[in-house]
């Protein structure tokens, strides 16, 4: 299962995880589109990422999960205290959630 | 006081849109189905995480109203109560600031996009990238120094920065952290700008509970002395600073600030850092001497239009706005014409040595 993680229609990239590692892979044309739009302001330093692995969520899904704390995001996205960092960034994906421009949605 | 209501059951006057995910407190847009093209946010300003209730709806309001008297542009806010899944919740409602679309940047994007410049430009170099009036300066520079097709005027931008800083000074504003500070770029025009004002409701120490502001009242009342005032607030701190930071993150959690509690000499030195601003700004003297001052009766007048709109509202607050907003704004006064004095001395002085 991946994350497609977009600004304003332009698919940066996708992230999966693996029981141990996150995983990011650019989308080369994506980045360069989003880039371009937004003068190079986006919060965004996965640039050019291929297979690129961590044992921690990137910085740029952070903030992801400090909404997830929400009560009506809770609610909406059906989020437990149980669920993991990555059951959470799922849920939301699943709702195709929103903020600034970026948003998280399920890879088809 | 009278709120709209927003009801988004079936057999309500609204729709709802979407979730809105950022910030703390639940919010959503939705349509009034009468007009379904202007797009409405609705935010509970309930204390986090339980129903007790907070003032921060009315600081929303006549924070609006203060920005309507002096000309700063501001997100309209109403109070409001929302009905949704059979549950009623207060809160208020604000008009889409951006109906057009433009991008939407935070403090924390322009602030990063600096910090991370100089540090791939110039081997690895740090810069501070905190959120303060200076470092908004530099990196609105580095931005448009390094986009030469984005119009970006840094001095009209830093001036309307400038007068926000002072109205949040005198108004006690707690929460302008970095996400509570953004700018539009319109694609089409190039254009890059502050939006509105938003997020303004932690004025006043209305984000506390009721005994907290009738004891900041009792105690002005009492003694209108700064000092007073100065010591009440140690335990509020602010958000934003001009050059010092009044507020640290953590780089793993950028969405999270911590506020650095305010000393005597933390708030000493924010006024002077302020009287620095003032001194070299016609705009913003003539912003403090003329738009602010004691005649003004800004805090009568914002309580006026919005008691007009939407009923009467707690007298407490609006006694005690009134004394913080008056004293605050005489101390910073004071402070600035002193220092324009000592400054006029020093120069006579440098002519006739």
């Amino acid at each position: 299962m991946s994350i497609l993680y977009s600004y304003h229609g332009n698919v940066l990239g996708s992230l999966t995880f693996d029981e141990k590692n996150y995983c990011y892979n650019s989308v080369p044309e994506g980045e360069a589109a989003a880039k371009q739009m937004s003068f190079g302001l986006i919060p965004y330093r996965l640039y050019n990422s291929q297979e690129l692995k961590s044992d921690k969520l990137f910085d740029e899904f952070k903030v992801w999960l400090h909404y997830s704390s929400r009560n009506d995001v809770k609610n909406l996205c059906e989020i437990n205290e149980l669920d993991s960092d990555w059951d959470k960034l799922v849920k939301m994906a699943k709702h195709e959630l929103k903020s600034d421009g970026f948003s998280l949605k399920l890879a088809q | 006081m009278n709120r709209i209501e927003v009801c988004t059951e079936n057999y309500g006057n609204a729709s709802a849109i979407d979730i809105d995910v950022r910030g703390s407190r639940e919010k959503f847009w939705f349509s009034f189905n009468d007009s379904p093209n202007q797009k409405w946010l609705f935010k509970n300003t309930n204390k986090l995480g339980t129903n007790k209730k907070t003032f921060e709806d009315i600081g929303e309001v006549i924070f609006y109203e203060i920005c309507e008297q002096v000309g700063v542009k501001c997100a309209l806010y109403a109070p409001a109560i929302s009905v949704k899944d059979g549950v009623e919740k207060e809160g208020v409602i604000s008009a889409n600031y951006n109906p057009l679309g433009f991008q939407e940047f935070s403090g924390y994007s322009i602030l990063e996009y600096y910090k991370n410049f100089a540090y791939d430009n110039y081997h690895g170099l740090n810069v501070d990238s905190e959120n303060t009036l200076d470092n908004y300066l530099h990196a609105l520079k580095c931005f448009a120094a390094t986009n030469r097709a984005a119009r970006v005027d840094v001095d009209k931008i830093m001036t309307e920065m400038g007068k926000r800083f002072l109205l949040d000074y005198l108004c006690i504003q707690s929460d302008r952290n970095w996400y509570n500070v953004s700018f539009l770029l319109d694609n089409s025009s190039c254009n890059f700008d502050l939006s509105p004002c938003f997020d303004n409701g932690n004025i006043f120490c209305w984000n506390f509970k009721s005994s907290v502001i009738e004891h900041l009242n009792k105690l002005l009342s009492n003694k209108n002395k700064i000092s007073y005032l100065n010591e009440f607030l140690k335990s509020k701190p602010i958000a934003m600073g001009v050059k010092t930071c009044m507020s640290l993150h953590n780089n793993e959690t950028p969405h999270l600030m911590s506020p650095l509690p305010q000393t005597e000499d933390s708030i000493t030195i924010l006024e002077n850092e302020m009287v620095d601003m003032i001194l070299k700004s016609k705009e913003l003297q003539d912003f403090l001497f003329n738009k602010l001052g004691k005649e003004n009766n800004i805090i009568d007048k914002a309580f006026f239009e919005a008691e007009n709109k939407y009923g009467k509202m707690p007298e407490l607050l609006h006694e005690q706005a009134n004394r913080v907003f008056n004293l605050r704004c005489e101390h910073l006064t004071n402070l600035v014409k002193q220092a324009k004095k000592l400054k006029e001395q020093e120069e006579m002085n440098e002519y006739f040595v």
